[in-house]
């Protein structure tokens, strides 16, 4: 797929502005979801996925390795909704959501857990899988952010230092400790 | 190694980063330690979970999002050629002549230094002390010598007039440390040892 986007990149950076969509289409699932993983809602994260790829699209003369556009995109993506959830924070009563579903009056929170069943074939895995949420959500930003990104986007922890400005020494430390409270928190039902 | 350092090798049994060193420790703490095989399993079922936790994007309109996305990048300024970037030709000449500016002096620093040089101009200063019958007032060297010789090569030797041929000083070396050799030779003399007076 690498050598798939690098073909991509060149096109668009030759004037192909299609071969852009492609790129969209083939990520887009994976750019709200790390947005919605940070900005904890849907349509916030919809949002800030959008912006992510004009500034991608923009900024793609600047990429050196083609071949890296994915994550280099979810690099922007975790930064977009990074400075969305400052801005969320100076400006509590603005709503940055825009309803791109049939609920329009609502933000849409990420679900607690699915309703796919193989994902959750037992009932014991499903309550877990919601008692982890829960979890996941008591934890402090600073570790919450890094396990996140690694744990379930599969980030690089090198690109979440990047993105969190931090050490990568601070990335390990920060997914090791929340591993190691969720562990605590959830030891029983993890036997 | 303590217990939390176990416990956050053991977190990380299934990272990709983890180093062979590493595994090793972290299957030999395994083998030794039902409790951190224990741990080890929770470990790993909650990495499990976190991989399966879903995303809740399933009813989500992507489609929707695709076209709205390319509608905001068509009024978008495009993107331009990669910027050809003039230092990506200079940074390795400018590395190429700082390595040269740094070496030189260290070249030259070292060949100086080394006791075999002869182009500039090592050499010794080979006294000739008349023989100890000539009284106090006379001059007591007949003659000096300059030869090119390394140091410590020459011994002393008796002349058949009865004087003593040795070696004065260390071995000259060029210009600025010739010249204070010279200075020291000339003040026990009372010449330049070259033989002018």
């Amino acid at each position: 797929m690498s050598d798939d986007d690098e073909k991509l990149v060149e096109s668009v950076l030759a004037g192909d502005r299609k071969a852009f969509d492609v790129l969209v289409e083939r990520y887009q699932r994976q750019s709200v979801a790390v947005a919605a993983r940070l900005l904890g809602n849907i349509d916030d994260a919809l949002e800030a996925a959008q912006e992510g790829f004009v500034r991608a699209y923009q900024a793609l003369g600047q990429l050196k390795n083609p071949a890296r556009f994915g994550p280099w995109l979810m690099k922007i993506m975790a930064n977009q909704a990074l400075n969305a959830r400052r801005s969320r924070r100076r400006n509590p009563k603005v709503s940055l959501s825009q309803s791109y579903g049939s609920d329009s009056d609502s933000e849409r929170p990420l679900p607690l857990a699915s309703d796919d069943p193989s994902v959750t074939d037992t009932l014991a895995a499903g309550e877990l899988a919601e008692e982890l949420q829960k979890a996941i959500a008591e934890l402090p930003e600073n570790l919450r952010t890094p396990l996140l990104l690694f744990s379930v986007e599969k980030l690089p922890q090198k690109e979440i230092a990047d993105i969190m400005k931090c050490s990568l020494q601070t990335v390990k430390w920060s997914v090791f400790e929340a591993r190691r409270q969720l562990r605590k928190k959830l030891k029983k039902m993890l036997d | 190694m303590k217990p939390q350092e176990t416990e956050e090798l053991i977190s990380r049994y299934n990272d990709p980063d983890l180093s062979d060193s590493e595994k090793d420790l972290m299957n030999q703490a395994l083998a030794a330690d039902a409790d951190l095989r224990h741990i080890q399993r929770q470990y790993q079922r909650l990495d499990r979970v976190l991989e399966q936790l879903p995303d809740g994007l399933d009813d989500v309109d992507f489609s929707g999002f695709t076209q709205r996305v390319s509608a905001a990048t068509a009024s978008a300024e495009a993107p331009g050629p990669k910027p050809i970037s003039i230092w990506r030709y200079l940074a390795p000449l400018a590395a190429a002549a700082a390595l040269i500016i740094v070496a030189l002096p260290l070249y030259n620093f070292l060949s100086n230094n080394t006791e075999t040089s002869t182009d500039t101009a090592d050499f010794m200063s080979i006294v000739t002390l008349a023989p100890p019958q000539q009284l106090l007032g006379e001059p007591l060297v007949n003659q000096i010598e300059i030869i090119r010789e390394p140091a410590g090569t020459v011994s002393p030797v008796l002349t058949e007039e009865g004087g003593v041929i040795c070696s004065v000083g260390a071995p000259a070396k060029s210009t600025q440390a010739n010249q204070s050799n010279v200075s020291l030779e000339k003040s026990l003399f009372g010449f330049i040892p070259d033989g002018s007076p």
